[in-house]
């Protein structure tokens, strides 16, 4: 086997510490990020990381893949200073309101278009999606051996086969696969670094590529909000109407409070 | 004229940012209560160069600016203070070794410093000689081939933790500030013990100690800089490292201070609504973030002329006082909003409002930043 190929899917959303400032716009039915910083998805970090460590025992060449507005560059950026060889943005308007099925497609074109590549690793699920969807579409569309909820990978660089350990509710199943396969990882998979100081400095002389739908040679049909089946139905705020009560007192007496306030709304039978 | 952070600096300060929340802020309250020294959080930063920013590449640093350094502190100050003066009072002695070491010395101890592991002290202070850092009364001997140091030195951030010293020491007592001059000195030197370690009111995990010094020989070619010209050097160094070691401290306290704020004026709820509603609250948060938003400023164009090589001490001086105040000023605020629960220790403005006093103190008083500012301004008086 030559050098070990791997591919890294990695999606920008904006950074959960600050859902408190996201919306949703009532009439697109869009996310509206407002000032939430845009981040790696946390996942994807995970997967970076087991790449990163198979480029440091195997001399893998890491691309990483990405379908993102332009402005998402930091994200590439900082992929690029962890230790990625190159970026692949796949950036189109034409790309925008793009579901699961669409994104999958997007991705697989691009993959395809840009070469040939031993593992695909990417996060199980994004953390402003969760539907777990777009790995096991994407293994689907390249026609290679797909795995969810994988929690370790390892390659056998002579023979080029994989050890896989994918979760399920209750249990592990471990395979052996010849490569080239996909793997949506889990947390377990790897412990995530932070760039080194030093590689931000450089990392804007890697090469970043942007290609556009026509360049990966996509079907219009099939991509963004057209070739999106998913539609958002209503759209619902949470109401909270939690009210804290503070109580204070004996122990004894907070008991009983909280025993007669219990019964009171029928949490407990009457006594 | 532009004013925005290049890439780069965006994911220094990114990257610091993610070091802060997922290292520094989980251990914050802990460490202050117990007054631990967070030496494992200064080897993460060591592992992935954040105490080797700004520093040429060629001494182990990650190139970089200026204004990484003042990015850096501050997003660590906003999780924890005094995670951030250990690590820019670090930076501030490898400062001085950078600004004026012979190459050999860069080579010998800017490396450990950067990338090793091994913590950096700066020490001028002594009981005699704080605000007039001339009354150094440490002596400096010269012999054949070493200066033999005798004295005390108070106040030493860093000192029982250091691995390598600067420190300041008379070497012609008769020319005053032009008889003083500055060494390198490595930890275990005979001659070189740490006293009593203070008991502070803020920054609480960082080490703050005296300095015994009993005959202590440091070879010749650990002079650092020139011979008498050890004040200026210092001074020199000092308008540099208080951009970051205290203005950029400063901010990063008051930003985390504010958003605490909002946060909470917008959840408590008195009288039926949110506190946030009472325009008398408003105006606090209005003014706050004002302040704020002036001492960024003032820092990083403090900083960005560091970088640019134009003169920086008199900006620098104001962004040190500015930046200091605010953080005075905001987290006192952010209490006062926090109402009862701001006073206690369950919260953590309590210790941002011990830590942000330390601001207006080290690397010149605010007093003496107007002193440098209004010299400047005013000019000679006939
Ligand atoms: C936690 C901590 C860490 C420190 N770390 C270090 C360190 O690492 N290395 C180091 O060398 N030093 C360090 N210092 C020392 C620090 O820099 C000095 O404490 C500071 O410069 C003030 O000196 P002083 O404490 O002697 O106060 P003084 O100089 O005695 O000042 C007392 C008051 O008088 C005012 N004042 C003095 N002179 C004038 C004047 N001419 N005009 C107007 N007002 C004036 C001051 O502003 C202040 O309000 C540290 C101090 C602390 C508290």
């Amino acid at each position: 086997m030559n050098i070990p190929r791997i591919a890294v899917c990695v999606k920008p959303v904006p950074d959960p510490a600050y859902y408190d400032k996201i919306t949703v716009d009532r009439t697109t039915k869009r996310l509206q990020r407002g000032q939430a910083p845009t981040i790696m998805n946390e996942l994807d970090r995970y997967a970076l990381e087991k790449a990163l460590q198979l480029k440091e025992t195997l001399q893998a060449e890491i691309t990483v893949f990405s379908m993102a507005p332009s402005n998402s560059r930091l994200v590439l950026l900082e992929a690029l200073a962890l230790g990625s060889d190159k970026v692949v943005l796949l950036n189109d308007i034409d790309f925008a309101g793009a579901d699961t099925l669409a994104t999958a497609y997007t991705l697989a074109r691009g993959i395809t278009h840009t070469g040939t590549f031993d593992i695909v690793l990417m996060g199980s699920e994004s953390s402003d999606g969760g539907t777990e969807q777009v790995a096991a579409q994407l293994g689907e569309m390249l026609g290679i051996p797909r795995f969810t909820h994988v929690t370790s990978v390892s390659l056998d660089s002579q023979s080029g086969r994989f050890d896989i350990t994918a979760k399920h509710d209750t249990g592990v199943n471990r395979y052996r696969v010849q490569g080239p396969v996909l793997c949506g990882v889990t947390r377990e998979i790897a412990t995530p670094r932070l760039p080194h100081l030093r590689n931000i400095r450089h990392c804007i002389e890697k090469p970043l590529i942007t290609l556009d739908s026509k360049a990966i040679e996509a079907d219009p049909q099939r991509i963004g909000d057209k070739g999106s089946p998913t539609k958002a139905g209503a759209i619902y705020n949470r109401e909270s109407t939690r009210q804290g009560i503070m109580l204070q007192g004996t122990p004894d007496g907070i008991t009983d409070r909280i025993l007669t306030e219990m019964r009171r709304l029928g949490v407990l039978c009457q006594a | 004229m532009e004013y925005r952070l290049s890439p780069q600096q965006e994911m220094v300060r990114d990257t610091a940012r993610k070091f802060a929340r997922e290292v520094c802020e989980p251990i914050a309250a802990e460490i202050d209560k117990s007054h631990r020294f967070p030496r494992e959080t200064f080897d993460k930063m060591t592992e992935c160069g954040i105490t080797a920013v700004g520093f040429p590449v060629a001494y182990g640093g990650t190139g970089l600016d200026k204004l990484a350094q003042v990015l850096v502190t501050e997003e660590i100050a906003r999780k924890c203070a005094a995670t951030a003066a250990i690590f820019s009072i670090h930076q501030g002695t490898a400062w001085t070794i950078h600004l004026f070491g012979t190459e050999d010395q860069k080579q010998k101890y800017l490396r450990p410093l950067l990338t090793g592991g091994v913590i950096g002290a700066f020490s001028l202070t002594e009981p005699n000689a704080g605000s007039d850092a001339s009354n150094v009364q440490t002596i400096a001997v010269e012999e054949e081939d070493c200066y033999v140091l005798n004295g005390t030195k108070c106040f030493c951030s860093n000192g029982g933790q250091a691995g390598i010293f600067v420190i300041l020491a008379m070497t012609n007592p008769e020319l005053k500030t032009r008889g003083i001059s500055a060494f390198i000195v490595e930890k275990g030197t005979p001659g070189l013990s740490i006293g009593k370690t203070e008991d502070k009111m803020g920054i609480c995990a960082s080490d703050t100690s005296e300095l015994i010094i009993k005959d202590l020989r440091v070879p010749k070619e650990n002079l650092l800089g020139k011979l008498n010209r050890g004040f200026n050097h210092a001074l020199a160094s000092i308008d540099g490292s208080r951009i970051t070691v205290a203005a950029a401290q400063a901010l990063g306290i008051a930003e985390e201070a504010l958003d605490l704020s909002v946060q909470y004026v917008k959840d408590r709820v008195q009288f039926g609504k949110p506190i946030a509603v009472q325009q008398g609250l408003q105006w606090y948060i209005a003014d706050m973030k004002t302040r704020i938003e002036a001492a960024r400023s003032l820092t990083y164009r403090a900083a960005a002329l560091v970088d640019q090589g134009e003169p920086y001490a008199t900006l620098g001086a104001m962004a040190k006082y500015f930046a200091s105040e605010t953080a005075v000023y905001v987290t006192n605020r952010a209490i006062q909003l926090h109402g009862g629960y701001g006073f206690m220790r369950d919260y953590p403005l309590e210790r941002m409002y011990r830590d942000a006093k330390i601001t207006e103190i080290y690397e010149g008083t605010s007093e003496i930043q107007k002193l440098v500012i209004s010299r400047e301004v005013i000019g000679k008086i006939q």
